[in-house]
């Protein structure tokens, strides 16, 4: 419902383009501007978990837009990848017959490390060509939070209904980072199948809330596909560099010529993407 | 009398004996017409005793009791000396005639348009026969063009005719129209500005060093003022043009009493293609025009009573239809505002006139669609935006000396915002959705006081605002100096220096920095607080006398807080009513940050003789800075322009033909461009499910990308003829983009092959290459 009335609108200015079409009197290839810094970077993304030493690293170079002859990223599969604690080191292995999500991933069991939560995880890089890339976090203490059901409201003219809870902080740090999401379990027929539900007031479920305020969460659901009685949610305490990232890549429109154009965040040195950290708690909640 | 030509009403009316001084006091017209003017300079020559007539025309001055000798300077406009032996306050109202041409024997040692003697700096004024000689896009003169080509106005991009005055955002502007705001000052998405400059009597732009008077914008003051309408006689005036045609007509409802003035155009694109459309697209047509009218009514009750009804109603709409045997699909967008001031001028006595004026302004923008299914469901959507103000103001004028000027006076708008609202109903649905955002109501008001002060070799104005804000149980207040500072070094150089702080109650959601129809205005509120300012300007002004000609020379900083902007990714679709969501928070979408813009601003006009015009340059340089876009780090705004030079002139071969030419060079917009794709891996918050893989784009900083530089010459050439019965008629031919330079209008990626692949390139598209065109233009 929301991208359909979206769409209409945004549609209905694309009546105007005729005009602008007929107006455009000359189309050239832009010969006489710099198009700067057109070179591929490095992206690097990892997400480690509190607690867990199973640690995975994505390392890919980015494609240049302009005047590059490939259409898509590639891996990186030659660097040296290493990580720490400050005390001890593990260097991270490439597999290169991967596949699916595990491709372009480097990883390593870390038993070496300590992941317990406030310590600094070290990342540092070799490619190569000898450029080296680094970055660090923190890793984050559990969620503390509450979650209770507040109601469940006729939302629209398309008969989907929309889930409401209250979210409650209950960590004494004055401003926290959540990932969360919402989990239904539900009958179709024979089958007991699982779904996320979709958040309808903050897309990809990134939070930032001050410590011991409230926040209400929405979630749209439409209950002639399944019916449910409880609602799962996965609360994921994140650092900074977590939530700017995802921010970030969640608020990205593509080619929408009336949206402002997002800068994804980084926190790697020399190169691109995120090095950050989450601690993973659970809740359920029964619905009445 | 010294002037032949001067018509001179004389009243005497002895009142209280003073001493040895008495004042004289009254109205300065147009002879011919009767139009008031404002700003004409009255002084007694070789002094510095004088004063200038204000917005409504009216003078005071008082002088010794003796002969006394007069004299009334105005621009284009014959100068007059009037002799006289003075023995009590007087009351004198005079004509002055219109010159075509001034001689610049003329003007030397006149005091007329002598920048060097004027308080006020960071001003602009432009005489409306300049707008009119000037060339032009599709023959359209326009006031915001000329101003464009001012230094500190940086010229739009391609065919804009948006206003960014010293590194402001397009928001920032206060445009008024007979005391009326503005909302919305562009027809098509900005190639040309709502003003009619056929209806128009006076503009005057401040970008800095505003007076008390002055509030609400800032960055910039435009004062626009229509004319009154003649008050003698029946005329008009009218043109066929390229793109539009227009037609004034004015005169007098009671002879030298009362007149009115009326003024439209309307564009006729769309009905010139739509025949062809029928014939050719298959059950589709599009169309777009736009049309104003501007009418102006006031009749004067006595010497010391007159009254004003001035209103103006503009609108842009693109309307399409798709129709085949299944359905029927129509859409329309279209813009609109409307304006309407009552004003009342009242003489106290000869020191003391008041301005009242009660204002109505609105503004809307509308978005829909209707879909019908023949023998089917339907389906219809309408979004709307918009604002409404109601407003009161008086003004007072008080002129107790010769050496002050002050001001005073208060003012009250209840603004009323229609931030979005949509409808969406149909049979295709199965309940109707009619969301209207909350409507918010918010009050602003002002309090006053500014004196300009003459002093031995100086001039000073001082001032002080106070403004109030009130919206959603929340208040603002504001105490905003002024300052205006001017030293004689000698009779024709001047040093000059100004603060002023200045604070914003709206805001104006944008995207991409354009000012486009679809954004919008919302008020402070408690979470995003009101846009401040402080700016400060110094400056050099020099007349020359042979040949008469002007150098200024300025330089300023300018402090910019609490701007707003989108978030990255976020746009007016993302605002909660599209959704169904009545709770309109337009706070979560934006991001308030900072801003700062400094530079210098070089003016060599010339004002007088057969040739004039001026060359401006500015250097200039505008940082944004937000900590939550681009990560905190400072940014080049996307109107930041280096280098901005206009060169313009006009010369008037003879009495029959004017030629005049305009040069333009503006380094490129700061744009965001994207440089790379790369895949960004986001992390599931649920342990069962994969990481997800989104195609991203990486643009590197934020802004990093300039366009290509603009530059343009246009050249045009006016011929006049005189008709029987004092008619007149001017044939202009004019040519847009005489070297058919490719200025960027925007940039976008498209693939070509290469050898045996493809590749991206960047395409540059451009809107107006060269552009002939002819118009006629009549006056009766």
């Amino acid at each position: 419902m929301k991208s359909t009335l979206k769409s209409k609108i945004f549609f209905g200015f694309l009546w105007t383009l005729p005009f602008f079409l007929v107006l455009a009197s000359c189309e050239k290839t832009a010969d006489n501007v710099e198009i700067p810094h057109n070179e591929p970077k490095p992206v690097v993304q990892s997400f480690l978990e509190t607690g867990q030493d199973s640690v995975k690293l994505y390392l890919s170079q980015s494609n240049p837009v302009f005047y590059s002859t490939t259409n898509q990223t590639t891996e990186i599969k030659d660097a040296v990848v290493s990580i720490s604690d400050g005390t001890n080191s593990v260097n991270l292995v490439y597999h290169p017959d991967a596949s699916g999500f595990n491709r372009g991933s480097y990883d390593a069991v870390a038993s070496a490390l300590s992941f317990n939560s406030g310590n600094q995880i070290n990342l540092n890089i070799t490619l190569s060509d000898g450029k080296t890339l680094t970055s660090s976090c923190v890793l984050p203490a559990k969620p503390s939070f509450k979650i209770e059901f507040q109601e469940i409201v006729q939302s629209n003219g398309y008969g989907d209904k929309l889930l409401k809870f209250k979210f409650t902080d209950l960590s004494p740090n004055p401003e926290n980072y959540y990932h969360i999401a919402a989990i239904v379990h539900g009958k179709q027929g024979n089958y007991i199948d699982e779904m996320e539900l979709y958040d309808d007031s903050n897309y990809g479920g990134i939070y930032k809330i001050s410590g011991g305020s409230s926040k209400t969460l929405s979630y749209y659901f439409w209950d002639n596909y399944m019916s449910i009685d409880s609602v799962k949610f996965y609360v994921l305490a994140t650092d900074e560099h977590y939530y700017n990232y995802h921010k970030s890549v969640y608020a990205f429109e593509g080619d929408n010529p009336f949206a402002e154009p997002v800068i994804i965040y980084s926190n790697i040195k020399d190169g691109l993407g995120v090095f950050c950290g989450y601690n993973r708690n659970s809740q359920v909640v029964m619905l009445p | 009398m010294k002037n032949p030509f001067l018509w001179l009403l004389l009243f005497w009316s002895i009142t209280a004996f003073s001493q040895s001084k008495h004042t004289i006091s009254g109205y300065i017209r147009e002879s011919g017409t009767g139009e008031l003017l404002l700003g004409v300079n009255i002084y007694i020559k070789g002094t510095q005793t004088g004063t200038v007539s204000n917005s409504y025309g009216f003078y005071s001055i008082t002088l010794p009791e003796g002969v006394t000798n007069l004299t009334y300077s105005y621009v284009g406009f014959q100068p007059t000396t009037i002799s006289f032996n003075l023995k009590a306050d007087t009351i004198i109202s005079i004509s002055l005639v219109s010159s075509t041409t001034l001689k610049e024997v003329e003007i030397i040692g006149d005091r007329s348009e002598r920048i060097s003697d004027d308080v006020q700096m960071s001003v602009v004024k432009v005489p409306i026969k300049q707008v009119k000689e000037i060339p032009a896009l599709l023959g359209e003169r326009d006031v915001f063009k000329v101003l464009q080509l001012m230094p500190g106005v940086r010229s739009g991009s391609e065919g804009s005719s948006g206003l960014y005055v010293r590194g402001g955002g397009a928001d920032q502007n206060l445009i008024i129209l007979d005391d009326a705001p503005v909302y919305n000052a562009y027809h098509l998405f900005g190639f040309f500005s709502v003003f009619n400059g056929d209806a128009l009597k006076s503009v005057e732009l401040l970008k800095g060093g505003f007076p008390a008077r002055y509030g609400g914008r800032l960055s910039s003051v435009l004062d626009i003022n229509m004319k009154d309408g003649n008050k003698q006689e029946f005329g008009g005036e009218g043109s066929i043009g390229v793109l539009s045609s227009r037609l004034l007509l004015e005169g007098p409802i009671v002879k030298n009493k009362s007149s009115f003035i009326i003024s439209g155009r309307r564009t006729y694109l769309d009905l010139l293609t739509l025949p062809f459309q029928k014939l050719f697209n298959d059950g589709e047509t599009v169309g777009y025009y736009f049309y104003d009218l501007n009418a102006k009514l006031n009749y004067e009750v006595d010497d010391k009573n007159k009254f004003y009804l001035s209103s103006y109603f503009g609108k842009d709409r693109f309307y399409g239809k798709y129709e085949d045997s299944f359905s029927e699909d129509q859409f329309q967008l279209y813009w609109q505002n409307f304006t309407i001031t009552g004003r009342w001028n009242h003489l106290f006595n000869n020191k003391l006139f008041s301005n009242t004026s009660v204002v109505v302004s609105k503004y809307m923008f509308d978005v829909g669609e209707e879909y019908d299914e023949k023998n089917g469901d339907d389906f219809s959507l309408d979004y709307f935006s918009g604002i409404r103000d109601i407003g009161f103001k008086t003004d007072f004028t008080y002129l107790p000396k010769n050496n002050h000027f002050v001001r005073f006076g208060v003012a009250s708008t209840h603004h009323l915002f229609t931030p979005n609202a949509i409808v969406v109903k149909g049979s295709a649905l199965q309940e109707e959705i009619e969301s209207r955002a909350k409507e918010i109501k918010a009050l602003e008001s002002a309090v006053y006081v500014e004196d300009e002060i003459k002093m031995n070799r100086s001039k000073m104005n001082i001032g002080l605002r106070f403004t109030h804000f009130y919206v959603n149980k929340t208040n603002y207040t504001g105490l905003e100096p002024r300052l205006m500072y001017a030293f004689m070094i000698n009779e024709n150089l001047s040093v000059k220096g100004s603060y002023t702080y200045m604070n914003q109650y709206i805001h104006l959601l944008s995207n991409t920095g354009i000012s486009l129809p679809i954004d919008l205005w919302v008020p402070s509120t408690d979470i995003v607080a009101p846009k401040k300012s402080h700016q400060v300007a110094v400056g050099i002004a020099k007349d020359f006398n042979k040949p008469a000609f002007s150098v200024s020379l300025e330089g300023y900083y300018k402090t910019m807080d609490n701007i707003v902007a989108y978030k990255p990714g976020s746009s007016f679709l993302e605002l909660g009513v599209i959704d169904g969501n009545e709770e309109f928070q337009y706070e979560e979408v934006v991001a308030v940050g900072q801003g700062r813009s400094y530079g210098a601003e070089l003016l060599v006009q010339k004002k007088f003789g057969p040739l004039t015009g001026w060359v401006g340059y500015t250097l200039s340089w505008t940082l944004y800075q937000f900590d939550e876009l681009n990560f905190g780090k400072e940014f080049f705004a996307r109107h930041d322009r280096r280098h901005d030079v206009s060169v313009v002139a006009i010369y008037e071969i003879n009495e029959k033909v004017t030629v005049s030419g305009t040069w333009v060079y503006g380094t490129g917009d700061a744009l965001t461009l994207q440089l790379a794709e790369l895949d960004a891996i986001v992390n599931p918050a649920s342990p069962n499910h994969n990481p997800g893989s989104w195609s991203v784009y990486d643009y590197g900083e934020m802004n990093g990308f300039r366009m290509a530089p603009y530059h343009r010459l246009d050249i045009g050439v006016q011929f006049h003829k005189e008709l029987k019965n004092d008619r007149k008629r001017i044939l202009e031919i004019s040519i847009y983009n005489v070297y058919n330079r490719a200025n960027p209008y925007f940039y976008y990626a498209a693939t070509e092959p290469k050898g045996t692949g493809y590749v991206t390139v960047l395409k540059q598209v451009s809107l107006f290459p060269i552009i002939p065109s002819i118009s006629y233009y009549l006056k009766f």
